[in-house]
């Protein structure tokens, strides 16, 4: 019997031997490839490895634009235990400087798995990367750091949520910063950790290209500068401005405010993101007269000197009426030109065939894209002839009725005064590798020849009489020759032109003999005054004293020898240091007496410290920076034994790279 | 089992022991090659973060060291102002000079 028995348990294992077997051969011979492709589809997966993006560059060669590979941390509270919760949480609370229940809550929220954070900075990776929790797992997040915040914001273009790059230069040339991504084959684990790569199966990424711009980054943060305390000294709703090389179409600054910041993009609505100096067309006014002076003098049409009646400041013309400013009975061609005379223009203008005006306009870029590496560019409005009523013409001649976008009018504008050619603009100087070899360098690109030599000598010369005694009087500079245009336009708004609304603006350049520099400055909408000569003209002079003060090198054979001391010690200050002063027949130098306490409240030390040497009062500095507090209150009569002591606050530097 | 066969199951099992070492020896070589493999991409990882943060401080390097930091920095928090020597001269007798050095060493030594 206990034979029998163990024959049968003997028979059973058998029995369930072959069945093993049976399945083994099945898995292992029969089914096999189907098994390995399960295994394979489970353990491994095909990891891309994200090329690095190209950096960006400005012309002097300042880093504008880098990487930072930043991490995102995901945990699967499936298989996190409650003592595991705590214990990430405190963690993430000590590095990433956030309330320990912030995370907790996080965890307590979801049973699947969540992104506890999305961008995880190297330092902080290296302290966190040790938490030996096995549902803790974390993938690369690439971040992309401007530098400079929202400088040339417009220029650069930013990178959105899903890495993809949007506007500006960094869309344009998205195929060269993007590089090629590499790939891998890996191994992982149950955790879905990765355990092992293979060697063979793997494709390294090529890292993208660098771009160096044309833009200088000393003039952007000027001109961004300018054009903001324009904005709030004007109260106008937006501003725009470009400086230009006029003699390559370089591009040396570009801004629009307000702008944005492409670190934080999501934080401005699309209107602060786009680039409206290339998107946002408008009725340029005055500006455009120096457009039909130019077809006038290229067609011999004019002579300066001939006169036109101006009809003094208001002129029915085939039912619509043309005003000016100013009344003006006989005026000089030329000084049609310097005071802005519309009625001066819209009569002169009868004089070119519309065919000829149109195709001259044309030849100068309006209505028709300028090609600048930005999409999103658009080509303004000029009707052909044949879509023009009586009052076209003169209109457009004057700057109405025609649409433009500011870089259209400052590549026409540089064309008229470079000698006339037309030049595409150019914002992208060269491109290198990752090793920084040449890949490709940009040369100022030729368009077309659109007026002569002369025609541009003699308008160079028109121009820099409206800015030494005509409209433009807001933009001199004194030391040095400037040429320019002002532009008032008003606005239409529900089909009729606008009373409140206007576009102010002004086209300059320097120096007038041999011009180097051209900028435009548009104010859309100011409030408090609505003329391009006194909003926009002033800016401008503000924007080239700065310009010719930080490369005072490359404009001192330009300046007036008179006048170079000026640039060094503006008058204002001069009359400031002589004020401060008083001399007594010995020749001796004595200060002012101050007998009561300044407010030095907000001021920076240095101007605080200036204040109280002059005045003799004993002072105690506690920080640096600007006073925020001062111990002798402002006012009160001194008797000259006092010490004020002055807290000042610190003044730190926070870039894009430390948020 | 004959005495003739023993030194034939002795070879064989150390031939199986052998080919268990070597099947062990070549096992460990992998683990440790896979292990050597991560860590290789780990440092490779590093020296791309390493050659981010060089440009990182370049950046920063080029910032604070340009006219635009130096210049505002100087004059509000170092209270220093800009130079205008060559904005004026003051002419003097060399006997006006010689008092005034005398002057200044008695007040200074």
């Amino acid at each position: 019997m206990n034979n029998s028995r163990a024959l049968l348990i003997l028979i059973f294992i058998l029995v369930f031997a072959v069945l093993i077997i049976v399945r083994l051969v099945d898995i292992q011979v029969i089914d096999r490839e189907n098994y390995i492709k399960l295994a394979e589809l489970q353990q491994t997966a095909i990891d891309k490895i994200k090329a690095e993006q190209g950096l960006i560059y400005d012309r002097n060669n300042d880093l504008l634009v880098y990487n930072r590979n930043d991490v995102k941390f995901y945990i699967d509270l499936n298989m996190t235990k409650e003592n595991e919760k705590d214990s990430v949480a405190s963690k993430f609370a000590e590095v990433m400087g956030k309330p320990k229940e912030y995370y907790l809550n996080l965890m307590n929220k979801s049973k699947n798995t969540i992104v506890l954070e999305k961008k995880v900075q190297p330092h902080q990776f290296q302290k966190l990367k040790d938490l030996d929790i096995k549902s803790l797992y974390y993938r690369p997040s690439p971040t992309r750091i401007y530098h400079y915040g929202s400088l040339a914001s417009h220029v650069l273009g930013y990178v959105d949520q899903e890495g993809k790059f949007v506007s500006g230069i960094s869309e344009y040339f998205s195929k060269d910063l993007e590089g090629v991504d590499g790939y891998r084959k890996v191994y992982k684990n149950s955790f879905g950790h990765i355990v092992y790569y293979d060697e063979n199966e793997m494709q390294l990424p090529i890292p993208g290209n660098n771009i160096f711009l044309t833009i200088d980054k000393r003039y952007q943060l000027i001109l961004e500068e300018e054009l903001n305390a324009g904005l709030r000294e004007f109260l106008a709703k937006s501003a725009t401005g470009i400086i230009m090389n006029p003699n390559t179409g370089e591009i040396l600054a570009m801004a629009n405010i307000e702008d944005y910041d492409p670190n934080c993009y999501w934080q401005y609505d699309s209107f602060q993101r786009r680039n409206r100096a290339i998107t946002d067309p408008y009725e340029p006014g005055s500006i455009f007269k120096a457009f039909t002076f130019a077809a006038l003098i290229e067609k011999n049409l004019l002579s300066l000197d001939e006169k036109i009646f101006a009809e003094n400041g208001s002129y029915r013309f085939k039912n619509t009426l043309i005003t000016d400013n100013k009344s003006f009975s006989y005026l000089t061609a030329r000084e049609v030109l310097i005071h802005s005379s519309n009625i001066g223009t819209a009569k002169l203008s009868q004089r070119l065939k519309d065919e000829y005006f149109y195709d001259f306009l044309r030849r100068l870029g309006f209505g028709n894209i300028t090609s600048i590496p930005i999409k999103g560019e658009s080509p303004g409005r000029l009707w052909k002839p044949n879509n023009w009523d009586a009052s076209s013409k003169p209109f457009i001649s004057f700057g109405y009725q025609i649409n433009a976008t500011a870089i259209q009018i400052i590549t026409a504008f540089s064309a008229l005064i470079n000698g006339g050619i037309l030049y595409q603009p150019q914002l992208v100087s060269k491109k290198t590798n990752s090793k920084g070899e040449l890949i490709e360098e940009f040369k100022p690109k030729f368009i077309r020849k659109v007026i002569s030599e002369s025609t541009s000598s003699v308008l160079r010369g028109i121009l820099a009489e409206v800015v030494k005694n005509g409209t433009g009087k807001n933009a001199s500079l004194g030391y040095i020759s400037v040429g320019g245009k002002t532009g008032t336009s008003q606005k239409l708004i529900e089909k009729k032109y606008s009373n409140e609304f206007h576009n102010t603006s002004f086209v300059g350049f320097f120096p007038v003999e041999d011009p180097q520099i051209v900028i435009l400055i548009h104010y859309d909408s100011p409030q408090l005054k609505k003329s391009g000569a006194l909003v926009a003209a002033p800016v401008f002079k503000r924007v080239a004293e700065r310009i010719i003060e930080k490369n005072f090198n490359l404009f001192e054979k330009y300046i007036d020898d008179n006048y170079k001391k000026k640039i060094l010690i503006s008058q204002s200050k001069f009359e400031q240091l002589k004020s401060d002063y008083e001399f007594n027949n010995q020749s001796e130098l004595k200060y002012k007496p101050i007998t009561f306490m300044p407010d030095l409240k907000y001021k920076p030390l240095s101007e605080a410290l200036s204040i109280l040497n002059k005045s003799g009062i004993n002072y105690k500095i506690i920080g640096t920076g600007f006073v925020v507090e001062q111990s002798i209150k402002a006012g009160t009569e001194l008797k000259g034994d006092e010490v004020c002591e002055l807290k000042c606050n610190s003044f730190h530097i926070i870039n894009a790279s430390q948020r | 089992m004959s005495n003739s066969n023993k030194p034939l199951l002795l070879y064989i099992l150390l031939l199986i022991l052998s080919i268990a070492g070597f099947l062990l020896f070549t096992v460990i070589l992998k683990i440790n090659y896979k292990q050597l493999l991560m860590e290789k991409d780990q440092a490779n990882q590093e020296i791309i973060t390493a050659i981010q943060e060089q440009k990182k401080l370049n950046a920063i390097y080029q910032d604070l060291t340009s006219e635009d930091y130096i210049v505002p920095y100087a004059q509000n928090n170092l209270s220093l102002i800009k130079n205008f020597s060559s904005s004026g001269l003051i002419k003097l007798s060399e006997e006006r000079i010689q008092f005034i050095e005398d002057a200044l060493s008695k007040r200074y030594e």
